[in-house]
């Protein structure tokens, strides 16, 4: 099983710790009512086919996953990073954009030129004899 | 038809021609008194315990497989009583207590073998638990020898006592506990429910419940409409998917746990043997396999098979443990959809449905429980009330913060 960390690519189950349903990324407040944080910590949907849950990358990067699976086949269908996920709807709920703010996929130019890398060929490798099966 | 000693001569001398089916496969009927949704360990104890303790028979235990193919088939086959919450000790103990008379009332060889369960520690604060846990047990009324790792030593020579990882520090012997056939406990009590008017109906999977002005009125299945004034939910990992057919959430996640069995081999392990630190735990069967397994895979599933980082692990932890079965064959591995709560404990209780009820959430450590819980699901559906050592097996019990957190791990579902 390998899961699709946005930032590291495919990488296997191993490094990654689970922690459970998307349940938890709608905190209640501490003073809401019990059936608020029943929902939100106990029950849960428990589906049987195509859901969401959160991995976390102990093992590489760190981030926190929301991983898009298959419980009954176990297919991994995709991953999106949760910090990603909860930026957007902020950036959407601004109707009017900012024109005072700097967009934030513009890359800064460097101020000095970096020198190019030149990368030697690695030497002609001997081939590994085949070992027997 | 009782099973004798004395029949089983008599039939050896007639060429094996008078030995009828175990239990017959009637059609269902359009209407029950109560309606059993799942004929595994525990559906099938419930239906005999109503028949057997409250004489309500006019019961189905519907199956959406065959009798035995859940669960109830796929476990490791341990039994004990070693808990220690309040809420879970009686409960245990009173399960093992009919454990230990369910041969001579079922009339069928269950395979009971008390061959002792020692549970090993690997720090002193492993050694302190386990003496409170054992006190616990003995408090309870049950068996419990906290052991040094001397006394250990004498009884399994075999285990890697050089070993300075998780050096064995000592255990706690809990010799009334040990394994038991499950499937023979499935077909026992399937027999005995049978013979007290009970209605197996396999191959029947409930696609619906029918409920009107919050009162339950029957079920749909594959097999036609069935209506009935109970209707019991024994389903294990599959918990959710039924009570979603009521409208209700659970606070349920299916998590899949891996079992492992090797090739026959002369008998070597002669206890239940349970590691502190890798969550292992094996025995030998009758027939010289090793039966063992760990943790679940940690990731909710649905699928009934694993995948090999915790097959590695398990195996890891074996060898660790006792690498003389280092050269031994793995037949066979599967797994089965462990229905997890937030504090590793089960429910049995009624729901927010009339004439619904719930017995589900026993995690990976359904099958010690099987008497107890039809016992206890029969009491409450029976008599309106819990049992008084199922009484704190509430559904709403995380709503309202009497959780039972056997591990102390935390509201987390895959953690216990």
């Amino acid at each position: 099983m390998k899961i699709p960390c946005p930032l590291c690519g495919p990488r296997d189950r191993r490094e990654f710790y689970y922690y459970g349903s998307p349940d938890y990324l709608s905190p209640v407040a501490a003073d809401a009512d019990l059936d608020a944080l029943d929902n939100q910590l106990f029950l849960r949907d428990n589906i049987a086919g195509q859901v969401q849950d959160l991995w976390y990358h102990e093992g590489g990067c760190a981030a926190w996953l929301k991983v898009t699976r298959n419980t009954i086949s176990h297919a991994v269908l995709g991953a999106e990073l949760v910090m990603g996920a909860q930026a957007a709807p902020k950036a959407a709920a601004n109707a009017a954009p900012n024109p005072a703010a700097k967009p934030v996929s513009a890359a800064a130019k460097p101020a000095v030129k970096p020198a190019p890398r030149t990368v030697a060929k690695p030497a002609a490798q001997p081939k590994t004899p085949k070992k027997d099966a | 038809m009782r099973y004798s000693g004395l029949k089983v001569l008599a039939e050896g001398l007639r060429g094996n021609k008078g030995w009828g089916a175990a239990w017959r496969k009637p059609d269902p009927k359009p209407e029950y008194d109560v309606v059993i949704i799942g004929g595994g360990g525990h559906g099938l104890s419930t239906a005999y315990y109503l028949a057997k303790n409250h004489g309500i028979t006019n019961i189905a235990v519907l199956e959406k497989g065959y009798i035995g193919s859940g669960n109830i088939g796929r476990n490791t086959t341990i039994v004990r009583a070693n808990y220690y919450m309040p809420g879970n000790s009686e409960f245990y103990s009173h399960s093992l207590k009919l454990w230990e008379g369910l041969e001579s009332e079922l009339n069928y060889n269950v395979m009971h073998s008390q061959r002792g369960q020692l549970v090993l520690c690997h720090s002193d604060g492993q050694r302190d638990t386990l003496a409170r846990r054992g006190n616990a047990m003995i408090n309870q009324g049950d068996d419990a020898e906290l052991w040094t790792r001397e006394q250990v030593r004498e009884e399994v020579p075999y285990l890697d006592f050089e070993q300075t990882r998780f050096p064995i520090y000592g255990g706690l012997m809990h010799w009334r506990g040990g394994t038991a056939r499950h499937d023979a406990v499935a077909w026992g009590y399937a027999r005995g429910a049978d013979q007290r008017g009970v209605d197996l109906i396999e191959n029947c999977e409930v696609t619906g419940i029918d409920i009107v002005d919050g009162i339950v009125r029957g079920v749909q299945t594959t097999r036609g409409a069935i209506r009935a004034k109970k209707v019991a939910i024994v389903v294990a990992g599959r918990s959710s998917q039924v009570a979603a057919m009521a409208g209700m959430r659970l606070p349920i996640e299916s998590h899949v746990l891996q079992a492992f069995v090797t090739e026959g081999l002369k008998p070597v392990i002669d206890h239940v043997i349970s590691f502190g630190m890798g969550h292992f735990y094996i025995s030998q069967s009758d027939k010289g396999g090793l039966v063992f397994g760990g943790d679940i895979d940690f990731y909710a599933s649905y699928a009934s098979r694993g995948n090999l980082p915790m097959v590695e692990h398990v195996m890891e932890a074996g060898m660790t443990l006792m690498p003389m079965i280092g050269r031994a064959k793995v037949l066979r591995s599967w797994g089965g959809i462990m229905d997890m709560t937030p504090d590793g404990s089960p429910i049995i209780d009624k729901t927010p449905v009339q004439g619904l009820f719930l017995d589900a959430g026993w995690n990976y450590g359904g099958f010690k429980a099987v008497p107890a819980s039809g016992w206890c699901m029969a009491h409450l559906m029976a008599t309106g009330h819990s049992h008084e050592v199922a009484k704190r097996f509430r559904l709403d019990r995380f709503r309202t913060g009497h959780t039972l957190d056997e591990e102390g791990t935390g509201s987390q579902h895959n953690l216990h």
